[in-house]
């Protein structure tokens, strides 16, 4: 391979990757192509050579998150009343965790363009999350909370708690460990949603 | 106006003494309401724009003032997301306010009690708690440290009440009270993002499901999970 397209494509995953660190660490609306360039340890002009501005670049990285999580899709299309236990959300928010962590940037981008009401949301993104809400709908359905909040919205809810804690917990500024969240969280889940059981009250009394 | 009631801080100019007291009693309440404009002001243009993108040319061009008559309210940008953040916070704070016969009730009560308090903020409330909430970490060491102790009040107090519905055997005792905390702040907090008040459900109504989902995930007892009747 000609030694100078290898290096395109280093530089150019270098400003992904710079993209993603920046945009997590001051937020989309903070971030400049100035810190973009010096996290990537490269020039405006090479910058300018292979993106238009910051937004082009996001949407590249927002692509590629979108494209992960279709895996993620698939296994919380999983989560069905009956057919699941605390364990199994536990493994899949575990998943979500890793997906999280792979593109903390996206995420916490995303947070922020939804707060500013961008309604140029690309059609890709709009697209999985159309299916991750109909198949969580589907789940929600299934264990008939009786609510005037209709199942989609249960469901899309849903998401975005899952979504929202993640980034909190992952914040800088937690208190709470990461670590700590998927038990809690994959019961309080799965009793609200997939009609888990309430715990008796003697099960402190049983531990000793 | 929102918030006038709870405004935290006069700017120093505004203690600053004129020379005759008519002047300054009228000065005095001109500088209040520029300062509570400015302040506002800054807040929709923070949440639009982001703190780091807005100057404050900016806010003086939205309040219709010269950019170095803020000097006169502010020494930096700073001090004003300081102001915002506060007054934030303050609003948060007075969720916290129980009546008496509240505050001697079961936890899945009090927490329904709670969730109906924060939702009943207004849109505008909510948008400066979010600018407060993304934005605050750029505040300088010490203000950081008093927000932080202030957040952790306000998380605390929902893990208090998680606690003590472990105590009474209404919730879980597994339940590490941190996350269940967090996962009803962020419940609450995404609202805003996506309600629109002209939709077919309310904020009552959405905040009505939202406590559903906190105690009935907590492991409450269903005869607290007060279901709305159908119009």
């Amino acid at each position: 391979m000609d030694a100078s397209l290898t290096d395109n494509r280093d530089v150019r995953s270098r400003l992904l990757e710079a993209g993603n660190a920046v945009f997590s660490e001051v937020g989309y609306t903070g971030a400049t192509v100035d810190d973009l360039i010096e996290h990537a340890a490269t020039s405006r002009a090479t910058f300018y050579r292979y993106f238009r501005n910051k937004d082009e670049l996001f949407d590249e990285l927002s692509r590629a998150c979108f494209q992960d999580m279709k895996a993620i899709v698939e296994e919380l299309g999983r989560m069905r009343a009956g057919a699941i236990d605390t364990d199994e959300i536990e493994e899949i928010l575990g998943h979500y965790r890793d997906l999280h962590a792979r593109h903390a940037g996206v995420f916490r981008a995303w947070w922020e363009r939804v707060a500013r009401l961008d309604p140029e949301v690309p059609a890709e993104e709009g697209h999985v999350f159309n299916r991750l809400v109909d198949s969580l709908t589907r789940s929600v359905s299934d264990a008939r909370v009786e609510s005037l909040v209709a199942p989609e919205v249960q469901a899309a809810l849903l998401y975005l708690l899952i979504e929202a804690s993640y980034s909190a917990v992952t914040s800088r500024w937690s208190r709470v460990d990461p670590d700590t969240l998927a038990p809690t969280l994959a019961r309080m889940v799965h009793r609200t949603y997939l009609g888990g059981d309430a715990p008796r009250r003697a099960s402190r009394l049983r531990v000793v | 106006m929102v918030n006038e009631a709870r405004t935290t801080a006069t700017p120093p100019a505004a203690r600053r003494a004129p020379r005759r007291t008519s002047e300054r009693r009228r000065s005095v309440a001109n500088h209040e309401d520029r300062w509570t404009d400015i302040v506002e002001r800054a807040g929709a243009i923070f949440y639009r724009k982001g703190y780091e993108a807005t100057s404050l040319q900016d806010i003086a061009d939205s309040v219709g003032m010269l950019k170095g008559s803020i000097y006169y309210y502010i020494k930096t940008k700073e001090d004003l997301l300081y102001e915002l953040v506060s007054r934030a916070q303050d609003m948060f704070e007075a969720t916290l306010e129980e009546d008496e016969e509240t505050a001697r009730s079961a936890a899945p009560v009090r927490l329904r009690a709670f969730i109906g308090r924060w939702m009943a903020l207004t849109s505008r409330e909510r948008e400066w708690g979010l600018v407060a909430e993304r934005e605050f970490m750029r505040l300088s060491k010490r203000r950081l440290k008093r927000v932080i102790e202030r957040r952790d009040e306000l998380s605390g107090y929902v893990k208090d009440i998680i606690r003590q519905g472990i105590d009474e055997g209404a919730f879980d005792p597994s339940t590490d009270e941190s996350v269940g905390a967090t996962a009803i702040f962020e419940l609450m907090k995404t609202s805003h993002l996506w309600h629109r008040p002209s939709g077919p459900l309310s904020l009552a109504e959405l905040g009505d499901w939202y406590a559903t989902f906190a105690i009935r995930g907590l492991g409450g007892p269903r005869w607290h999970d007060r279901t709305p009747a159908r119009p």
